[in-house]
């Protein structure tokens, strides 16, 4: 338990007796970069706005670094940096007065500006008024807002949201680095898999309020389906003599499909020898954005 | 805690419009004043009374009915809009300061803007005056005493407070510029025509500082108690309902 830090016990919250998220537990470890998966409208920002205080959870507990929130809250959020949705800022404050607010609140030391400044790259323009930057500079101070102080914990909305690819490649070496350099642990709501794919330990997935997976990115990818996909010259003949001899197969988009990776070989060496043509043989598997469709629209039905 | 968080609040109005209209708002009146006794000049020097008490109480009547409320309507909307136009609410409640200092700090902030603009308006029009003197000699403006003018400033200055403390949490509450302006404006005018009214415009939160100068009027120190008591029971409920509101 000392390991874990956001608990959440079957949180349930909801608007106008409607749940926005029901019954969820998450479990995020110390270190880890934890992926919070789901399409729009699955409750992330809810579940996020609970984690920082903004919401009361209509039932259940929520705990960081093994506090109740609702008891310690100044003292939890001394220790998490947040960027909600898009950054909030004051457009007519130049980025150093910006940060200059929150510093302030935390009673960090001034040189703590410079630091966050040089983390997220903005120290050239430190002095610029925030009104003159883009998106993507805005996206950035709002990480440095974030970083301020002594913060253990990230939380961070849909953090790439309206990044051009350059923006998003910075920002995933930048959130890559934050554990290891810095300490940090990160909770990120995202509702593209292929993007925290590539820098998540942990993955949360939420579908309709509800959590349908939790765990390591690895127990994820067991969870892929593989398939054999074969190219065949006759594939009416070729679909009743896979059949014949035992195996599961079926024919789709002018392949034959069969569930039992195992027995490829012998697939094709049964397909050759009765006299086909085996033009094509690979083993295919899931993307882990199948598995996540497969898994909400399990709930969704 | 609360002082650093006042010093964010202090902060925040740097560039803003609403630090200038503390200074451009009583300046308007100022002006205003000026050139109407100026014009006047040829009159007020006829009759040789003393030009000081009318410009003065003109001065006071004009900005405690008209340009005071609209100047806490604006300042009130364009301090919430701070936050509100950036949905800023969201970062500024996920920092570790308990929600009542942010509450109180801006209420803070709004009374100090308004006290500054309360200075500017002495000073201006005592400016004014001097500089009336200058231009027309032969105007009788005495010895331009403060008393009649600071100290009516003063009990418009702590009556005022009640409606700070309403209008506050107004714009506050809705994120809309137009429900806080709406609200001010409709509250500004319903006071103007209180103030007439022994039965209401004692009570009226807006009309409570004109009715606590006018000449004749009775019980003024009831009007302040009133006015404070008022102000510190809206400022504690407005309070209470920011610091449970949800943050969506």
């Amino acid at each position: 338990m000392a390991n874990v830090i956001i608990s959440t016990e079957a949180i349930t919250k909801e608007f106008k007796g409607k749940p926005a998220v029901r019954d969820l537990s998450l479990e995020v470890q110390l270190g880890s970069i934890y992926a919070f998966l789901g399409p729009n409208g699955a409750g992330k920002s809810t579940t996020i706005r609970l984690l920082l205080g903004l919401l009361r959870p209509t039932r259940g507990n929520v705990s960081l670094f093994g506090l109740d929130l609702k008891n310690h809250r100044s003292e939890i959020l001394a220790r998490t940096g947040s960027l909600v949705e898009t950054p909030s800022l004051y457009e007519h404050l130049s980025a150093r007065e910006n940060l200059e607010i929150p510093r302030r609140i935390l009673n960090a030391p001034r040189t703590d500006i410079d630091r966050v400044l040089r983390i997220v790259g903005l120290e050239d323009v430190g002095r610029n008024l925030v009104k003159t930057f883009s998106l993507g500079m805005k996206q950035r101070l709002g990480l440095a807002h974030a970083f301020l102080g002594k913060r253990e914990l990230l939380i961070l909305d849909e953090p790439t949201n309206g990044l051009d690819p350059a923006g998003i490649q910075e920002m995933r070496s930048l959130i890559r680095r934050l554990p290891g350099e810095h300490g940090v642990t990160v909770f990120l709501s995202s509702h593209l898999l292929t993007e925290v794919e590539q820098v998540a330990t942990h993955v949360g997935m939420l579908s309709q309020g509800e959590l349908v997976f939790q765990g390591s990115i690895e127990e994820l990818k067991r969870l892929r389906e593989s398939r054999v996909r074969i190219g065949v010259s006759d594939l009416e003949s070729a679909v009743a003599l896979l059949s014949r001899h035992g195996w599961d197969a079926r024919r789709e988009d002018g392949f034959i499909l069969a569930a039992d990776i195992d027995v490829a070989a012998a697939m094709n060496r049964a397909l050759v020898e009765s006299g086909f043509d085996v033009h094509h043989l690979s083993v295919e598997s899931d993307s882990l954005e199948e598995v996540f469709l497969k898994m909400t629209e399990s709930i969704g039905q | 805690m609360f002082i650093r968080v006042l010093l964010t609040e202090c902060l925040k109005l740097k560039r803003t419009l609403a630090l200038w209209m503390v200074l451009v708002t009583p300046l308007v009146m100022v002006l205003l004043q000026f050139a109407i006794t100026a014009k006047r000049a040829n009159v007020l020097m006829a009759n040789g009374n003393d030009a000081w008490p009318p410009m003065v109480r003109q001065t006071i009547e004009v900005w405690t009915l008209l340009m005071m409320p609209m100047f806490v309507t604006l300042e009130t909307s364009l301090l919430a809009g701070l936050e509100n136009t950036g949905k800023n609410w969201k970062s500024l409640l996920a920092l570790p300061a308990p929600r009542w200092t942010i509450y109180a700090s801006k209420l803070v902030v709004t009374i100090t803007l308004l006290w500054a603009a309360h200075a500017v308006l002495i000073a201006g029009t005592i400016g004014s005056g001097t500089l009336l003197k200058l231009i027309h000699p032969n105007l009788n403006l005495g010895h331009m005493p403060l008393d009649p003018f600071v100290v009516p400033m003063l009990r418009v200055s702590v009556t005022a407070l009640l409606a700070v403390a309403i209008q506050h949490w107004v714009s506050l509450r809705w994120h809309s510029y137009s429900v806080a302006l709406g609200f001010g404006m409709v509250a500004m005018l319903v006071g103007i025509f209180a103030v007439q009214s022994n039965a209401f415009g004692s009570w009226f939160p807006w009309s409570l500082p004109i009715r606590a100068v006018l000449n004749g009027a009775s019980g003024q120190d009831r009007i302040t108690v009133v006015a404070v008591a008022g102000a510190v029971v809206a400022a504690t409920i407005g309070c209470w309902e920011f610091v449970k509101r949800e943050i969506g």
